[in-house]
C-alpha cells in the first residue's frame, strides 16, 4: 500500500486507472420504483432531489448516533493518551488505540466531521509510533481537543445537516 | 438472480465492523442505488454470507478485527463458487492498494473511506459497469 491524499477517491484496477470523486460519479440504469422517475428526469450522473429527500431524514438520525459513538471513541483515545503520557500504554493498549482511531477516521469523515476525521488520522499516527516524546504527547492532546470540538459542533453545514 | 440480468434487483454485500458505516452504506445503496443490501460485520461473517447468499458484488472494508478484507477476498478467489464475484475494497483515505494486489485479488476497484454517502451508489455502479440496468 502507498500514500494517497484524496478523500472519497474511487480507484479502478490499474489497467483502466483513473480517478473520480463525489457526485461526478455516474450511476445510471433502470430503476424498479418511484426513484426511477426522479432519476430518469434528471441528469443521470447526479443524485436527484427525490433521492436526497428520501435519504436525508434517516441520514440525520444516523449522523447523530455516529457522533455519539465517535465522542465515546474520543474518550477511549483520551484514556490511552493519558496512559501514554504516564508511560503506561502497553502494546495491546497501543494497538487498541490505533484501531479506535481508525474507526473514528472513517466514521467521522463519512458523517461530515472532516476535521475530526483529519485529527483522528493524526492521532492514529501518534499511537502507531513506537517511540513518542513529551512534545508528541502534548501535540496529541491538542489534536484530541480539536477532534472533540469538531464532533461537538455541527461539522460541515452540508445536506446532511 | 444474475448480475448480468437487468430485470433483477442486484444484491450487494456490505462488510464493515462499524455499525454506522454499514447502516449508512445500506441506506445509500438501497435508496439511491435501488439495490438489495445484506451486511456482515466481520470477515468471518462475510465469507459465510458470500457462500450462502451469492451476492452480485461485495463492498468490503480492509481493516477489521479477525480476518481482514484482503484475506477474505483471497479465500473467495480460491473457491470456484465465489471466485467470480466482484469485490470493491473500502480503503483508508491515505492508503492506495498496490497494483500487484489488484491483480492478485482481482479487485473491481477501491473506494476511499471516508466516503460521500450520496455518491456511493454511483461510485459502485461505475466501478462495476452497472450503468446498463439493475
Amino acid at each position: 500500500m502507498e500514500e494517497s491524499a484524496e478523500v472519497g477517491t474511487v480507484t479502478r484496477p490499474p489497467q483502466r486507472a483513473d480517478v473520480m470523486t463525489g457526485l461526478e460519479a455516474t450511476s445510471t440504469g433502470l430503476v424498479a420504483d418511484d426513484v426511477a422517475s426522479d432519476r430518469a428526469a434528471a441528469d443521470p450522473t447526479r443524485v436527484s432531489a427525490g433521492e436526497i429527500d428520501r435519504v436525508l431524514p434517516a441520514m440525520r438520525g444516523l449522523r447523530a448516533r455516529a457522533r455519539a459513538t465517535n465522542l465515546a471513541r474520543a474518550d477511549q483515545l483520551q484514556s490511552a493518551l493519558d496512559r501514554a503520557a504516564d508511560g503506561e500504554l502497553d502494546e495491546a493498549g497501543r494497538a487498541q488505540a490505533v484501531s479506535v482511531a481508525h474507526q473514528l477516521i472513517g466514521s467521522a469523515g463519512t458523517f461530515g466531521f472532516s476535521d475530526a476525521s483529519r485529527r483522528g488520522a493524526e492521532l492514529k499516527d501518534f499511537f502507531s509510533a513506537r517511540e513518542v516524546d513529551e512534545d508528541d504527547v502534548q501535540t496529541a492532546r491538542i489534536r484530541l481537543m480539536a477532534l472533540r470540538t469538531d464532533l461537538e459542533g455541527e461539522g460541515e453545514q452540508d445536506e446532511l445537516g | 438472480m444474475s448480475a448480468g440480468d437487468p430485470m433483477t434487483i442486484r444484491r450487494v454485500l456490505v462488510v464493515d465492523d462499524d455499525d454506522h458505516i454499514r447502516e449508512v452504506a445500506t441506506l445509500a445503496l438501497e435508496v439511491v442505488g435501488g439495490w438489495q443490501v445484506i451486511t456482515a460485520e466481520s470477515g468471518e461473517d462475510a465469507a459465510r454470507l458470500v457462500l450462502s447468499e451469492r451476492p452480485d458484488a461485495v463492498l468490503m472494508d480492509v481493516m477489521m478485527p479477525g480476518i481482514d478484507g484482503p484475506t477474505v477476498v483471497e479465500r473467495l478467489r480460491g473457491d470456484p463458487l465465489t471466485a467470480g464475484i466482484p469485490v470493491i475494497l473500502l480503503t483508508a483515505k491515505n492508503l492506495r492498494v498496490d497494483p500487484r494486489d489488484y491483480n492478485r485479488l482481482q479487485l473491481a476497484g477501491t473506494i476511499a473511506k471516508p466516503f460521500d454517502p450520496m455518491a456511493l451508489a454511483g461510485q459502485v455502479a461505475e466501478l462495476l459497469g452497472w450503468g446498463d440496468g439493475r
